[in-house]
């Protein structure tokens, strides 16, 4: 079938710039203009604005430590809006059925969720199954698990860790890999109360520099397209920019990505020891190149922290709001989930909001910056167009401002920013860097034979209002929202790296999981054939 | 392929009858029930997917014990451990309330408790204490180190009081007064300590105040606790019904979207009160839960002999027997994969609910 999307303002940093133009859709795909062909359908966008999906690289989603925040929070979530017979629980509020339309509505086509535990994964993906129209991609969380610590404790090659590491993606069906304060978990079940890069975790006798540096080679040595994704050491800390600025020269060039940092741009000056230092951050990752960054916006309200950052987690379950949270000490990782609520008058997350906008306006480079609030950590995902109107407008961003403490301007630079994005470096930063990033050749772009994931935007000078609800949105070619509201539902496809590794390791970890976990490993394997018959895998390309 | 073990009040019927008849039952009905028992991740999300379509309610056989428990997570939280991690690591465990390892017969092996924890830093021994339940199992006997012996009914006031010793606060002379001092002693000593209990002995308060000592003991050491539930089946329930619908079962969904209350949705209230006019219960472990009168039930049921007062009986298969799929697992506290391992041909609840939907309003999205 052959649709014809006429004359928008098609902004397609990878080939097509910024200009008024038609658009082709083939099936699942976009064509070049076909000649002497009928089109079966055509869509007029003659004024609208015209972009790829959206893709966000890291929103958590799905998953054990999200369900428990569903089960601990009911009051975050009162539902009263029905749903449509045709789309049963899409609004069900906090449901994966709403989740996959609320993406969806605001034109975005591609999710990944940043913070699967391996031994989690089965629940992560049926969570995944349940989510509709978006496409999904996970991150494996390795570096506080056993087996790795004491591979790096015997001194194992690289090789050897590289196989391990490949055989958890490979299990679990990840896209990449993250590392969430590497052993930072596990040095807390050993009453650690801070860990920091050199610190050494107690027992296995390994830093989490060594940890991270071990991993990072991993996907490297693997190809898998997008690098470590790094949650590092003393995320929310005063003065934790040292460590954020550490954890870069620990990179030694390499690629690394560093998930949320505004949430480590924080100094330490004025008379409440709490500052900005998001120039300073900014500046670091502006000269190096090999480092990609994503922001973890706060934006204001009432929201859920989820962190398998256990040690952090449970610092910070004093200032929960309400005051109740669940600290989870499980196999590796675990979790905690601690209610927070973000206070335009409250002087530090006004700093929190002003630190993450500085480093969206002074990191230069929108193909090396995220387009995230870390959902629900720093803001639900609800946000983003709100958060996109601030990026693109100064005078929005000072009236905002002027409704803070006064301190709050002191202990940043942000009013002295002028920087407004426009269109194509929007474009860039939420639809082509990410598919870059990700290692998605045919998403992020609308040339020929990419995958006809379309968002088509009223050009409001509202851009609030104009990111909220989408006019047309396409997923793979089939028109799926139409002015903000979801047609249908359609089962999205999700993503894994398939590494290739040594196979011979998985006969060392079944042993090893008969030992230790007294159970078959295969227990926690993702098996397409026990998830529901809709899912879908898609293998991404290794790099070459 | 064995026949279709399905009845109309005790009588033979077809598969295909059998699903018509269940449709028609739900179709006329105005609040029907669904009372999941065992059953896997692709049963419940099928149940849930039926109750939508006809506005009725789910809720879990177990979930009375489970939502103890989850009201003290909404109201105060929870620390929570793996028993993996609680083997490979926990120095001192202290055991609360009768009845442990009649729920959980394998308790004391996956919690290692005669064995030294492998991650310990200084390989010793594990401290095993006990408050109550002293005289149920000489196996427990026989571990424990210290033991203050309780009737059930007595652990709040205990429970209490430990929390106060472990605070520093004066106690009012009891009997126990000196045993609770050594007991709040041993747990500071605890460098990973775990409490395990059952929400089947302990009211919400007993509970409270365990998830309370916990949070005062983290000040200083490393602790958290491991509810010990009769199966995994509430939490599989539990964990579906949360990301489909945003909230834990008894959820009703007669207004097209979900509404939670615990009270309202209870399944035994809404058949003792007459509100529900029709009941389906669906698990795959063999036997029937006791059946309401009056009320027409349809069972989805391992049972293969024809019952008189159940309107529709469907005999499914077990999972990892029959098929394969994922339920929540108490060993580790996830949800796993099963296998088929021999299949004798009995359809999965989740296809007999497909089947029975697809007649109440065919063609209705499966996504
Ligand atoms: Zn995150």
């Amino acid at each position: 079938m052959l649709t014809w999307l006429r004359g928008g303002r098609v902004i397609d940093p990878v080939g097509g710039g910024n200009r008024v133009r038609d658009l082709f859709i083939e099936d699942d795909r976009i064509v070049a203009e076909p000649l002497r062909r009928a089109v079966d359908q055509a869509y007029d966008a003659t004024g609208k604005v015209v972009m790829a999906g959206g893709i966000d690289i890291h929103s958590h989603i799905a998953g054990g430590n999200v369900n428990t925040a569903r089960l601990l929070l009911p009051e975050l979530h009162p539902g009263q809006t029905p749903s449509s017979s045709k789309l049963p629980f899409s609004s069900a509020r906090w449901s994966t059925f709403e989740t996959g339309c609320l993406y969806a509505k605001m034109g975005f086509t591609t999710v990944v969720e940043p913070a699967m535990s391996p031994h989690h994964a089965l629940h992560a993906h049926l969570e995944l199954a349940d989510t509709p129209i978006i496409d999904k991609g996970t991150l494996t969380v390795l570096g506080n698990d056993d087996f790795l610590l004491s591979m790096l404790r015997q001194g194992e090659s690289a090789s050897a860790i590289a196989d391990y590491v490949g055989a958890a993606v490979a299990a679990t069906r990840g896209l990449g890999v993250k590392c969430i304060n590497a052993g930072g978990a596990t040095a807390f079940k050993y009453n650690a109360r801070a860990f920091s890069l050199d610190d050494v975790v107690p027992h296995y006798g390994v830093t989490s520099r060594a940890i991270v540096e071990a991993l990072q080679q991993a996907v490297s040595d693997l190809k898998i397209p997008h690098p470590l994704h790094l949650h590092m050491n003393n995320l929310g800390i005063a003065g934790n920019v040292e460590t954020a600025l550490a954890t870069i020269d620990a990179a030694r060039g390499l690629p690394l990505h560093l998930a949320h940092v505004q949430f480590y741009a924080y100094g330490t000056e004025g008379k409440r020891g709490f500052s900005s230092a998001a120039a300073r951050l900014a500046e670091a990752v502006n000269a190096a190149k090999n480092v990609t960054v994503d922001i973890g916006q706060v934006m204001f309200g009432p929201t859920v922290t989820v962190s398998l950052d256990v040690l952090r987690q449970y610092n910070g379950s004093r200032n929960a709001r309400p005051n109740k949270s669940v600290i989870f000490d499980g196999d590796a990782n675990g979790g905690g989930i601690v209610p927070y609520d973000y206070r335009r008058s409250d002087f530090y997350n006004a700093v929190q909001w002003a630190c993450g906008l500085e480093l969206f306006l002074l990191i230069e480079d929108s193909w090396r910056v995220f387009f995230t609030t870390d959902h629900p950590n720093g803001a639900p995902f609800t946000t983003y167009p709100d958060l996109l109107a601030l990026l693109m407008s100064r005078d929005l961003r000072a009236e905002w401002l002027a409704e803070m403490p006064r301190s709050v301007a002191e202990m940043t630079t942000l009013g002295a920013i002028a920087r407004e994005y426009t269109l194509d470096e929007i474009a860039t930063m939420t639809r082509a860097a990410p598919a870059k990033l990700l290692g998605l050749a045919d998403r992020g772009h609308l040339g020929p034979g990419a995958r006809a994931d379309i968002a088509v935007y009223d050009d409001h000078m509202d851009r609030a209002r104009m990111f909220r609800d989408a006019h047309l949105v396409f997923k793979d070619g089939d028109l799926v929202v139409r002015d903000g509201g979801v047609t249908h539902y359609r089962a999205g496809r999700t993503l894994e790296a398939r590494p290739l590794f040594d196979r011979a390791i998985e006969r060392r970890l079944d042993a090893y999981y008969d030992e230790v976990y007294r159970a078959p490993r295969d227990l926690f394997a993702v098996h397409p054939d026990i998830l529901p018959r809709t899912v879908r895998f898609e293998q991404v390309g290794l790099r070459q | 392929m064995p026949q279709d073990a399905c009845f109309t009040e005790g009588r033979l019927l077809s598969l295909a009858e059998a699903t018509d008849a269940a449709a028609g039952l739900l179709a006329a009905s105005r609040l029907a029930v669904f009372l999941i028992g065992a059953c896997d991740v692709a049963g419940t999300r099928a149940a849930i997917r039926l109750a939508t379509r006809v506005g009725g309610v789910i809720d879990q056989s177990e979930s009375t014990g489970a939502f103890r428990e989850l009201d003290v997570m909404r109201s105060f939280g929870r620390f929570i451990v793996t028993p993996n991690e609680a083997r490979q690591r926990a120095d001192t465990v202290l055991l609360v309330g009768s009845g442990l390892t009649k729920l959980w017969p394998d308790m004391i092996e996956r919690l290692g408790l005669a064995e030294l924890p492998r991650l310990g830093l200084a390989p010793q021994r594990r401290r095993i204490l006990r408050l109550g339940g002293s005289a149920d199992d000489p196996d427990l006997s026989t571990l424990a180190g210290q033991t203050i012996a309780a009737q059930d009914e007595a652990l709040p006031t205990l429970i209490a009081a430990l929390r106060a010793c472990n605070a520093h606060r004066p106690l009012a002379r009891s009997a126990d007064g000196d045993a609770l001092n050594t007991m709040a002693e041993a747990l500071k000593q605890a460098k990973f300590g775990v409490i395990v209990y059952s929400p089947a002995s302990l009211d919400a308060l007993a509970i409270e105040m365990l998830v309370g000592l916990a949070a005062d003991l983290n000040k200083a050491t490393r602790f958290s606790t491991i509810s010990v539930g009769a199966s995994g089946n509430a939490e599989t329930a539990m964990q579906t019904c949360a990301w489909m619908t945003g909230f834990p079962v008894r959820t009703g969904f007669g207004r097209l979207y979900p509404e939670h209350d615990p009270w309202r949705f209870d399944a035994s209230r809404l058949i003792a009160s007459g509100e529900a006019d029709a009941l389906i219960c669906i698990s795959s472990e063999p036997g029937l839960p006791v059946l309401p009168p009056r009320i027409p039930v349809v069972a989805l049921s391992a049972e293969q002999s024809g019952r008189t007062d159940v309107k529709v009986q469907i005999t499914i298969g077990r999972l990892g027997r029959d098929h394969g799929g994922v339920d929540f697992a108490r060993e580790t506290q996830s949800l796993v994969g099963r296998r088929a391992s021999a299949a004798a041909g009995f359809p999965s609840a989740a296809s007999v609910l497909e089947q029975i939907a697809e007649r109440i309003s065919p063609g209705a999205a499966a996504c």
